[in-house]
């Protein structure tokens, strides 16, 4: 064959055949084409069925936490706090080395569990307990004890009778917050149970994690209201521009020696706070709190005269008692101020009262300032507070105490927060010879932790 | 010439697609600085809230929607910029100090944060099936089936809007 003629042929076939070739190509084109976009069709169908599964579990979820079914109960959930401290006294008289400890002691100040749930849309619950390592530590500690190492003489007497009855420590358990809550309004919220007294700042922020200081200021704890009560507690809230402001009403058993369960007078106790809250030039928070009630001690005494053959019971110690407290709280940036003042009055009944009681006002207050520097969230504090405690031998053997503390507060997470302060206390008018014939320091440190 | 065709257009193709991913990449970027739409519920009855309401509806405290209902605020995933940005214009905190916030409140016994949904895609499905349901999401983002309220009385885009 002529050459030429070949190549006109093979021209010819390749010319002819290339459209084929190019249709084969665009089939081969479509064809990927059409792979892809079943492909990208069926991610997109994948895609929207596992949105779906998603959309559902979360929506049931959601639902859940809203509103529970009855098969399906609610979902309980568990946090708390925990804090490890070493604190030592440095004492400066006899007096104070017999009262306190001087060594340096580690120990677990609070471990408090969590538990709560939503039970429907507008009903909750929460318990908060506490455990600790008492009574053991009670006991009488002038018994020897070191000679038997499985003998603690300040071991409350219970006995492990899964290991032949030796002695146990066992801890106790100590019930914080016990209550069902039922929210109607933002303006009307009930709570029945055992709730912390709301008053003032600290009372309620309870939590170490959430304290600033390495503990609540001496006056906070020193009952001026009662910390915890039993019974009905009433609140709400409403917002107006930049200000919220709210309310608390309490009613309950009111202070005595069983009022976690029991009432021994028929005066039930009442309270209050209003506060508000607002924002405009940094954060302020004000409140003003008051309580109502009357205190009562019973005994039982049997009486050969009345011709029964059961005991009677008698008031055996018995007050009247009204506490006011005011406090105040303002946030500015890295700025933090917070001052709590607080009263009480007590008047017995007179056909009740101790022997060498009289009738007393306290009073207390505090004044804490921190600044958060720019650096590894550290936040050095300053403390100052004061006591009067209405009596001469009112604290330690004097009648007004005042504290002074600096401190450092650092957040290392926001779960974890690091704290360390150093404490004097300076007494006024004390009785020679007692605790308080001397200033007082005291050394703190303190991890705690929200878990 | 339908190979240099189908060349030229494969080029253009990845041209545009890069062009596209860059472009889309700037989008993006110029959407995650973009306006925050507050979104609710079709149902909830009002058109515009404040933002000390919306403080207040994200800080869990009880809050009604004028419906008889009260508001269910669901947040973004913390990390993502659209919440960090709402936390910063509305609650006026940082990841951080919403973090130790909703610490806090739990140990006062104070309520718990509202719920994060994993993405905006999600939200948005959500929202409309629950009464209440009160979000935010980037205004370029919202779609059909929920109402964007005005804050403050503006909306999303006007001069002044404070999100």
């Amino acid at each position: 064959m002529n050459p030429s003629k070949y190549l006109t042929i093979l021209f010819g076939v390749a010319v002819f055949a290339t459209p084929d070739l190019s249709l084969a190509q665009d089939d081969a084109g479509a064809a990927m084409n059409d792979e892809a976009s079943v492909e990208a069709e069926a991610m997109s169908a994948d895609e929207e069925a596992a949105l779906s599964a998603e959309e559902e579990a979360m929506l049931a979820s959601l639902s859940s936490e809203a509103d529970v079914s009855a098969d399906q109960g609610p979902s309980l959930r568990f946090y708390g706090f925990s804090d490890f401290s070493a604190q030592k006294y440095v004492l400066g008289n006899d007096a104070q080395e017999f009262a306190l400890n001087g060594n340096t002691a580690f120990y677990i100040g609070n471990l408090n569990l969590y538990m709560d749930a939503d039970l429907t849309n507008n009903f909750t619950s929460l318990i908060e307990v506490r455990f600790l390592f008492t009574p053991t530590g009670n006991d009488d500690p002038t018994t020897p004890g070191l000679l038997d190492p499985t003998v603690n003489p300040r071991q409350a007497p219970a006995m492990d009778y899964a290991d032949a009855n030796r002695p146990i420590d066992f801890g106790g358990i100590e019930l914080e917050r016990v209550y069902i809550q039922y929210t109607a309004h933002s303006l009307l919220r009930a709570r029945v149970g055992r709730f912390l007294t709301p008053w003032g700042i600290w009372n309620v922020d309870h939590g170490s994690p959430v304290i600033i200081s390495a503990s609540r200021p001496y006056v906070i704890g020193e009952g001026f209201f009662p910390e915890a009560q039993t019974g009905l507690e009433v609140f709400g809230n409403f917002g107006a521009g930049d200000a919220t402001f709210g309310y608390h009403l309490t009613l309950s058993n009111g202070r005595g020696p069983i009022e976690q369960y029991g009432d021994f007078d028929s005066n039930k106790a009442v309270g209050g706070r209003v506060w508000m809250e607002g924002r405009w030039v940094g954060a302020v928070k004000a409140g003003f709190s008051g309580y109502y009630g009357k205190a009562t001690d019973r005994r039982n005494q049997f009486d050969p005269t009345s011709g029964s053959v059961y005991p009677t019971a008698f008031v055996y110690e018995q007050y009247d008692e009204v506490a006011y407290a005011a406090d105040v709280q303002y946030t500015y940036g890295r700025f933090h101020v917070q001052g709590e003042a607080a009263m009480h009055d007590r008047a017995w009944n007179d056909d009740a009262r101790p022997n060498g009681q009289a009738d007393n006002r306290r009073f207390g207050t505090y004044g804490l300032v921190a600044y958060e520097l720019p650096w590894f969230n550290l936040r050095p504090y300053a403390v100052v507070q004061y006591y009067n405690t209405g009596h001469n031998d009112g604290i330690g053997g004097a009648r007004d105490i005042l504290v002074s503390e600096l401190g450092l507060n650092v957040r290392v997470t926001p779960n974890v927060v690091l704290k360390g302060s150093v404490a004097q206390a300076k007494f006024f008018n004390a009785i020679p010879g007692t605790v308080a014939a001397d200033d007082l320091i005291v050394a703190s440190s303190q991890l705690s932790w929200a878990f | 010439m339908t190979m240099r065709v189908y060349r030229f257009l494969s080029a253009l193709t990845l041209g545009a697609a890069i062009a596209g991913a860059v472009v889309g990449e700037g989008v993006a970027l110029a959407n995650d600085d973009g306006a925050i739409a507050v979104v609710v519920n079709a149902n909830v009855p009002i058109d515009e809230i404040s933002v000390s309401q919306l403080r207040r509806v994200f800080l869990s405290e009880p809050t009604e929607t004028g419906g008889g209902n009260r508001f269910m605020p669901l947040n973004q995933k913390p990390g993502t910029n659209v919440r960090e940005a709402f936390d910063r214009k509305v609650l006026k905190l940082d990841a951080d100090e919403v973090a130790k916030f909703w610490v806090d409140q739990r140990i006062r016994g104070k309520g718990k944060p509202p719920r994060a949904i994993p993405n905006a895609k999600l939200l948005l499905r959500l929202l409309p099936r629950l009464d209440g349901a009160i979000a935010y999401v980037r205004a370029s983002e919202v779609g059909a089936g929920v109402k964007v309220l005005k804050i403050d009385g503006k909306k999303p885009g006007d001069p002044g809007y404070p999100l």
